[in-house]
């Protein structure tokens, strides 16, 4: 590697780290839920060593219609010890794993194709994927999971060329970890691990004693997750999402009966059968993530996980992933192997639940697609000779990538505040500057506002647990739904703070409105009460 | 027969769906995009959202939707879709062969649906083409009985897709039979 080579590096790491560190407090403009969570939680083990819900020291951790993995919340327990509770802690190890993986990712693609300029590209077209930015700006356990898996598979191929059981031992680890750290790795990683098996297997075998033991470490490693798998909680989130609905199937079983094409109606006694009908379902998931609507022009519908208004990739990537499959006659046989089936079983996870298609399930696809438009850029830059196609492949590059940094700084904190669940912050900051002359304050109790008010008000997460604190009340906050009557005498008889949603008219002393960084009514405070 | 029982089962089909690409709607994507540009530059906000960059990009929006795999999937089915891979990958093989030329009617033909055309005019043009540009490889699966078995496997799969997907939601926005 060049000396020049490593300055490239070194720019595009420091070009990676701007776009996933910069304004990370504020952009994404407000704490979803689930961040604030993993924060929480974080800071509970930190100080009390049991998450919010009193378990010590949990492996799988209580969240909202799910449970969380363990390794984003206590690797988010050290950056809290340093840097506090607040949101860039939150957000720390998403961003710093973000940037970690395009130096990983170089290493894995040159270790590869043996190219260093190939896997320079390929780094640069990853570190300003529209894709990872989104993941790496918030506290997505997905982020951390790639990283994991990409460096397992590096190391795993340093460990074919040295030989050595210290790296196998690293990345069977690193695989193992990816698996604790985000449900959809639970799918992708062993699927990887299968396709890498097939594709070195000489390489395998030549090593097979240097593997064993570190392959039983990690299967012994591996048991407390294949019992939460099976159990209830470790399916929940795969129950409540899943696309096999028995209900689904017996609609459409149904609407085939009395709807299709009259002479094929006597078929459906053998054709709806339901191993059939959710293979279909499934083959349709699957699909839905190569569709260029996904990656080119509307991405994931869902604001917190892409921009919207373009796709997962950058539109100018679509003649490039073309040109690569011409430029993958290159590479030699395995790293081909690699990178196609790495591509093509990213989506399997996000295939047995709705809604599709689905970025954060399918975050694996983002860096074998970088790393297809390096190949494809490598191709039509080198290979094809006028001048004009090469200016106009760069000066469109440019274009789109000032046009993305343009929306993802000016339009989306504005546009997705709400998929954010901004307002919480000021809620909080202003209930913590009003509530000193109340003894009570309710909180209407739409979008989890138990644990907005634990975060930012750093409650002491041992007082929490000893109050028995939960999402109704702790202290002298109660969390009300919306047919708890405000106005009954018991509760006139004192002055309240009372926080409600914008939409809720409230007979009471308006004290201050709540907006979001869109400029959104969030919440109004009132004082209601006090009367004799 | 496969493509044929394919077309049969889409007379049912009421409204085709129609990619037809809107030109109004880059006057209100640049009106909209420029409605979030608070206390940007002008001049700024005039380069990133213009009837150019706009209108490029709705083109491009409406004509990707044509290409969506389960799109392609509802015209040729799996079977279909495999025999497609395999033209595209002779294509890389060697791009100066007639797939190119097949290939490029498809692209053309695809091009066709998101103008004021006649819906059901132009997907029985892309279809057409899609169908010869899979068959252009059918040979492929001939030669030895194993890859005949996997033909005859795919071509099962194919009967069965067509069957589960009879209202081809991609293809027809209403599908109706006595």
């Amino acid at each position: 590697m060049s000396k020049f080579q490593k300055i490239v590096l070194l720019l595009i790491i420091i070009a990676a780290t701007f776009l996933r560190f910069s304004k990370l407090s504020e952009n994404p403009p407000g704490l979803y839920w689930d961040e604030a969570v993993i924060g929480y939680d974080a800071y509970s083990i930190l100080n009390t060593a049991h998450d919010h819900h009193g378990r010590l020291l949990p492996l799988f951790f209580e969240s909202f219609g799910d449970w969380k993995l363990p390794v984003y919340i206590y690797l988010d327990t050290l950056v809290i010890f340093f840097f506090g509770l607040n949101e860039f802690a939150v957000r720390f190890p998403s961003a710093f794993f973000g940037t970690l993986t395009i130096f990983v990712f170089f290493l894995l693609i040159q270790k590869l194709t043996k190219n260093t300029s190939l896997a320079l590209l390929a780094s640069f077209f990853f570190a300003i994927s529209p894709w990872h930015i989104q993941f790496s700006r918030a506290g997505f356990e997905s982020t951390v999971g790639l990283f994991m898996a990409i460096a397992a598979t590096y190391f795993l191929l340093h460990a074919f060329e040295k030989q050595k059981t210290l790296f196998f031992t690293v990345s069977l680890i690193l695989f193992t970890l990816s698996i604790y750290t985000y449900h959809a790795y639970r799918i992708f990683t062993p699927l990887l691990l299968i396709a890498l098996i097939f594709i070195f297997r000489k390489e395998i075998k030549r090593n097979l004693s240097k593997i064993i033991v570190p392959s039983f470490i990690c299967l012994v490693l591996l048991v407390p997750i294949l019992f939460f798998s099976l159990s209830p909680q470790g399916r929940l989130r795969a129950t409540s999402q899943s696309v096999f609905q028995k209900e689904e199937f017996e609609r459409q079983d149904v609407d085939y009966n009395q709807k299709s094409k009259k002479p094929l109606r006597f078929m459906s006694r053998y054709l709806y059968k339901k191993p059939l009908y959710y293979s279909f379902v499934a083959t349709n998931a699957y699909f839905d993530h190569f569709s260029p609507t996904f990656l080119f022009s509307n991405g994931d519908q869902i604001g917190r996980h892409s921009q919207v208004d373009m796709g997962q990739l950058y539109i100018f990537e679509l003649p490039l992933i073309l040109a690569s499959f011409f430029g993958l006659k290159n590479l030699n046989k395995k790293t081909k192997l690699l990178i196609l089936t790495w591509l093509l079983i990213s989506p399997v996870p996000a295939t047995i639940v709705s809604v599709t298609p689905h970025a954060n399930r399918t975050l694996q696809m983002a860096p074998m697609l970088a790393a297809l438009s390096a190949i494809g850029f490598e191709y039509i830059f080198f290979k094809i000779k006028p001048l004009f196609f090469k200016l106009v492949l760069v000066a469109l590059l440019s274009y789109y990538f000032f046009l993305f940094l343009h929306l993802l700084f000016v339009h989306y904190p504005v546009k997705f505040s709400p998929d954010w669940q901004d307002g919480n912050r000021s809620m909080v900051h202003n209930v913590k500057k009003f509530q000193d002359k109340y003894s009570k304050v309710l909180i209407l109790n739409n979008d989890q506002a138990y644990i907005y008010l634990l975060f930012y008000l750093k409650y002491n997460p041992q007082k929490f647990i000893e109050e028995n604190g939960n999402k109704e009340r702790f202290g002298k906050y109660f969390f009300i739904s919306t047919s708890y009557d405000i106005y009954n005498k018991e509760a006139l008889k004192e002055k309240i703070l009372y926080v409600a949603p914008s939409w809720q008219k409230v007979d009471g002393n308006n004290l201050t409105t709540i907006k979001d960084t869109g400029g959104r009514q969030v919440y109004t405070i009132w004082e209601v009460g006090g009367q004799d | 027969m496969l493509f044929a029982f394919r077309l049969w089962q889409t007379t049912g089909c009421k409204h085709f769906a129609g990619f037809y690409f809107n030109p109004i709607s880059i006057k209100i994507n640049v009106e909209e995009q420029r409605n979030l540009d608070v206390g940007t530059d002008i001049y700024l906000s005039k380069f990133f959202h213009n009837k150019i960059s706009s209108g490029f990009y709705q083109i491009a929006r409406s004509y990707v939707y044509t290409f969506n795999p389960r799109y392609i999937l509802e015209i040729i089915g799996p079977l279909g879709l495999t025999l497609a891979l395999i033209s595209f990958s002779k294509i890389i093989k060697n791009p100066k062969s007639v797939y190119t030329l097949v290939c490029a009617a498809v692209v053309l033909s695809s091009l066709l649906l998101i103008l004021p055309i006649d819906p059901k005019k132009t997907f029985y043009i892309n279809a057409i083409c899609w169908f010869i540009f899979s068959i252009c490889s059918a040979h492929t699966f001939s030669g030895s009985k194993r890859k005949l078995i996997l033909f005859c496997i795919l071509l099962v799969i194919s009967f069965w897709y067509f069957a589960f997907s009879w209202q081809e939601k991609a293809i027809c926005n209403e599908i109706f039979f006595n």
